[in-house]
């Protein structure tokens, strides 16, 4: 009983945490949510943003990224260095017409990603399994007991 | 975050570093790794483009499981899925692992030089970022795939002459 609501007040806590996390952040990690800005870019105009988006193209020589519904037009990457469907993190200052001024950025390809899943899926299996080779299920009380061996 | 095969293999060489006193059994090593991958559970809501938002009018952000108190919270849940007799030393290891998980994240690449919150709720401090690896950085896994593959065979080897 003492454990059911052990386990009820962390369910409790895990989900005030988003919440709190979301209210004093405001959505995001310091600065305005993509979306944010997108719904009203103007008062935006002057700050800085960190966003993480992708590359959506190029226009007039520029890179354009897409964050959401948010399309910025942004300076300093050269559009050789970049493929559309990148994965980029950019900071930098907006300006009018939806231009981002660039002051740094850093780019992953989709091979880049698909290595970071593919290995990640690799680390969960591997402490699954190192976890299930020391531990079992005890089906009656309901809990991870050690091996008999352990 | 560096990727979690990196970040299971760091809980596991610090975990066995650990239970060479003999005070820690070697199960709790296996606990370590699964508190180093526990806290990229919320990187499900971001994989579904549901990490930020509103419900109801009140903004929420699931990055706030990924820090000290999603760390300690989740280790407590998980602690209650272990035997009572083992519940204290796993949650501990469960915290251990948790926190190893976010250590090894400050040291991620933030273009803006700002790591996010890692203490909240305890603490909004935004530490400096070490800019040392992406998440997508192949020799993070390897460097720590050259240490633990060493430290798994000593054990093994001392596992064997105690048998």
């Amino acid at each position: 009983m003492r454990r059911i609501a052990a386990g009820i007040g962390c369910c409790l806590v895990l989900v005030a945490l988003p919440v709190g996390f979301g209210v004093q952040f405001n959505g995001s990690d310091a600065y305005p949510d993509a979306t944010d800005i997108d719904e009203n870019y103007a008062a935006h105009v002057g700050e800085r943003v960190h966003l993480w988006g992708v590359v959506a193209g190029e226009r007039d020589g520029s890179v354009v990224v897409s964050a959401g519904t948010l399309r910025l037009t942004v300076s300093d990457i050269p559009p050789s260095s970049v493929d559309s469907g990148d994965g980029i993190q950019v900071y930098g200052e907006l300006r009018p017409n939806h231009r981002l001024e660039t002051r740094s950025y850093h780019v992953q390809t989709p091979s880049d990603r698909r290595y970071m899943y593919g290995v990640s899926l690799v680390g969960i299996a591997l402490a699954a399994v190192a976890f299930l080779r020391h531990w079992r299920v005890d089906l009656n009380r309901v809990w991870f007991t050690p091996r008999e061996n352990d | 975050m560096p990727d979690l095969l990196t970040h299971a293999l760091v809980a596991y060489i610090l975990a066995a570093v650990v239970a060479q006193s003999d005070r820690i059994q070697d199960r709790y090593v296996s606990v370590a790794m699964v508190g180093a991958v526990a806290p990229d559970a919320m990187k499900l809501s971001v994989l579904l483009n549901h990490s930020v938002g509103h419900i109801a009018g009140i903004p929420y952000s699931t990055w706030g499981v990924h820090t000290l108190g999603g760390v300690l919270v989740l280790a407590g849940l998980g602690a209650l899925t272990i035997r009572v007799g083992d519940r204290f030393v796993a949650g501990a290891a469960l915290a251990a692992g948790g926190a190893s998980h976010l250590f090894l994240d400050a040291f991620v690449i933030r273009v803006d030089g700002v790591a996010p919150p890692y203490l909240f709720p305890f603490s909004g401090w935004l530490p400096p970022a070490a800019n040392l690896y992406a998440s997508t950085d192949v020799w993070p896994a390897a460097v720590a795939l050259s240490v633990a593959v060493p430290v798994w065979l000593c054990r093994r080897r001392r596992g064997r002459r105690s048998e």
